[in-house]
């Protein structure tokens, strides 16, 4: 059996798929099958011509992986046209983000990526005008209570989501990047400046686009997709060959932004898990953030054992207790403490409650 | 239930180089893993459907496992239908509700005729050929007693009741030994069964269009297929016979089928 960063090294077409066993290819197809990756691994041997070192019946999950996603790239294209089609009606910039963004500027990670929605970015004051156009449009609002609806629009960077009820699309309307209410959310102009045109709509500026990727993945409280969220990063790395322009204007953002840190953790995370190293004078300034025991703590460790995915052949108890460090890390940059503690008792009540019953657990923001 | 499970695969080996699905049965969280005890179907760590009482566990097994493969497998065209052969030709029977189609699967797998499947029609894009897979029929209320009286010697597991199907049961079709010698089989017709009580055989024949349209409703992934299912299903209907029969007579059927068809 392998770990998570040794599974890390076939997807990333660093360690060549011959040496495979066949016990670590059934391995590989429930890890990612989980990660929902078996479509990038995909897309990384074929790229590479490797498939023909893999058995047939695995060969067929990962083909089969990347049919349904590359349909949702289809639907996701069409959703994005449409989108813009509307939103310059309403005389509106859309800004599309992480997913979205990596299927229309055809960065290799969008191909095998798997959706579960579709995230844009606009100015705050043109949301509600867009959200009604959408709405006037067929587009639905998720049925939530009152408190979940004050939580977004009070609270969060982002509305509660919307759905078209024939096409099953979910969009995520962001008018930030990360809550308002922490404290932490970035003066927007620094992404939205360097935007760049593409089929439909906008996207950020390449380093924009690395930033924020790095952003919802180290200061989401829920690590579900983290391990597929390194590799979205490491691949657009990847696609900037080392530029050093590139790694300027990243570590430049993140300092303009607040979020230095969390680019010191994903340049350690890349280290560990892809062999990526930073160029040292930009790794020495970032290594200046870690103040603290308890910011050491979290970069070198915390992160790294929380990124494993959830499946028994990888994550053991170690890995667990990480996910729970973050769990309780999230929430805690999320809000200021008196707000936190009582979105705690409010939302630990109703997830007790549920799971009494025996209901599946709901979205737990 | 582990009778049921050594009733329909006991036979099977141990163990091939890989398995597709990582499957379990666990009892119901919280109070209802003892307060009206409930069981839930996992697949790779997650339960796509809401837990069912204890009672119906194989039942969730069966239809977990159709989960798993209708919700994963995108390299071949997945159809709704019962698919048996005889004569190494193959006939389709896509699934509308009511159509009786497991009844049909039942009797004729009991009559001389191999089941390939009794709840999906695995069709392989290059060669438009059916796959066998191994897994029982599952016979729905009246249809229970129906195939016991007619073959008291067939292998039924026990009722499974109140489910949201009714009274449900599965019955053994083929043994491990018969079904691992199977090949991929030609499609030679598609018939839409259509169970009428005390009704005459009435056998339409289908324009293309519509049995197209047909079958679209009756297929698992071919809106995920896109072109390529669009163009494996108008080869498959250009090269079959395509039929509706209305009946209530199995014998009928089979005799139709066995002369008329193949």
């Amino acid at each position: 059996m392998l770990n998570a960063i040794e599974l890390c090294k076939i997807v990333a077409g660093i360690r060549c798929p011959s040496t495979v066993s066949s016990q670590q290819w059934q391995q590989l197809v429930l890890v990612l099958r989980e990660a929902k990756m078996m479509a990038s691994l995909y897309h990384r041997l074929k790229r590479n011509n490797s498939l023909q070192y893999v058995p047939s019946q695995i060969q067929r999950h990962l083909y089969s992986a990347s049919v349904y996603a590359e349909r949702q790239a289809a639907q996701v294209r069409y959703e994005c046209a449409k989108l813009v089609d509307l939103a310059q009606q309403n005389n509106c910039h859309v800004y599309f983000l992480k997913g979205a963004s990596y299927v229309l500027t055809g960065s290799f990670n969008g191909f095998g990526r798997i959706f579960n929605d579709i995230d844009v970015l606009v100015n705050k004051n043109k949301l509600n005008i867009l959200e009604d156009a959408l709405v006037q449009n067929g587009w639905r609002k998720e049925e939530i209570d009152e408190y979940d609806e004050k939580y977004y629009r009070q609270w969060a960077h982002e509305i509660p989501p919307l759905y078209h009820p024939y096409r099953g699309t979910v969009l995520d309307i962001h008018h930030n990047l990360y809550l308002p209410v922490s404290g932490r959310a970035p003066q927007i102009d620094l992404f939205t400046q360097g935007a760049v045109a593409v089929d439909s709509g906008e996207v950020l500026s390449a380093h924009g686009i690395v930033l924020h990727s790095i952003i919802h993945l180290f200061m989401n409280e829920d690590f579900d997709s983290a391990y597929r969220d390194l590799y979205d990063v490491y691949c657009l790395i990847e696609a900037q060959n080392n530029s050093p322009e590139f790694w300027n204007n990243l570590h430049t953002l993140a300092v303009q932004s607040g979020f230095e840190f969390e680019l010191m953790c994903c340049a350690h995370a890349l280290f560990v898990y892809y062999e990526v190293s930073l160029p040292t004078d930009i790794l020495s300034k970032l290594r200046a953030t870690l103040t603290s025991w308890g910011k050491r703590k979290l970069c070198e460790d915390i992160f790294i054992n929380a990124i494993v995915p959830r499946h028994p052949s990888v994550q053991y108890t170690k890995q667990k207790f990480s996910r729970n460090i973050v769990y309780l890390r999230g929430h805690y940059i999320k809000m200021p403490i008196h707000i936190l503690f009582t979105h705690f008792i409010v939302k630990t009540w109703r997830t007790l409650f549920s799971h009494l019953l025996g209901n599946e657990s709901a979205k737990v923001n | 239930m582990q009778t049921a499970l050594c009733q329909n695969y006991g036979d099977c080996p141990e163990s091939s180089e890989f398995f597709d699905f990582e499957i379990s049965l666990k009892p119901g969280k919280g109070l209802r893993r003892f307060l009206k005890p409930q069981v839930r179907f996992l697949s790779d760590q997650h339960a796509p459907f809401k837990p069912l009482p204890m009672s119906q566990a194989y039942a969730l097994l069966e239809w977990g496992m159709n989960w798993c493969i209708a919700t994963h497998e995108y390299s071949r065209l997945i159809i709704h239908a019962a698919v048996l052969v005889k004569n190494n030709k193959g006939i389709i029977f896509p699934a509308a509700p009511g159509s009786g189609k497991s009844t049909l699967s039942g009797v004729l797998s009991q009559k001389g005729w191999t089941l390939y499947s009794d709840e999906m029609a695995i069709i392989e894009h290059d060669s438009l050929q059916a796959q066998p897979i191994y897994r029982p029929v599952c016979l729905k209320n009246n249809s229970i007693d129906l195939v016991q009286s007619m073959f008291p010697h067939c292998e039924m597991t026990e009722r499974c009741k109140d489910t949201q199907k009714g009274d449900v049961a599965h019955l053994k079709s083929i043994t491990w030994d018969v079904f691992k010698d199977l090949q991929a089989t030609p499609i030679t017709a598609v018939v839409f069964p259509k169970y009428v009580a005390n009704s005459e055989t009435r056998i339409f024949q289908l324009d293309q269009a519509n049995a197209f349209e047909k079958l679209i409703k009756q297929s698992f992934n071919y809106n995920v297929l896109g072109e390529q299912g669009f163009d494996t299903l108008s080869r498959m209907i250009g090269n079959t016979q395509l039929f509706e029969i209305e009946y209530s007579d199995l014998d009928d059927v089979d005799d139709f089928l066995t002369h008329d068809v193949l």
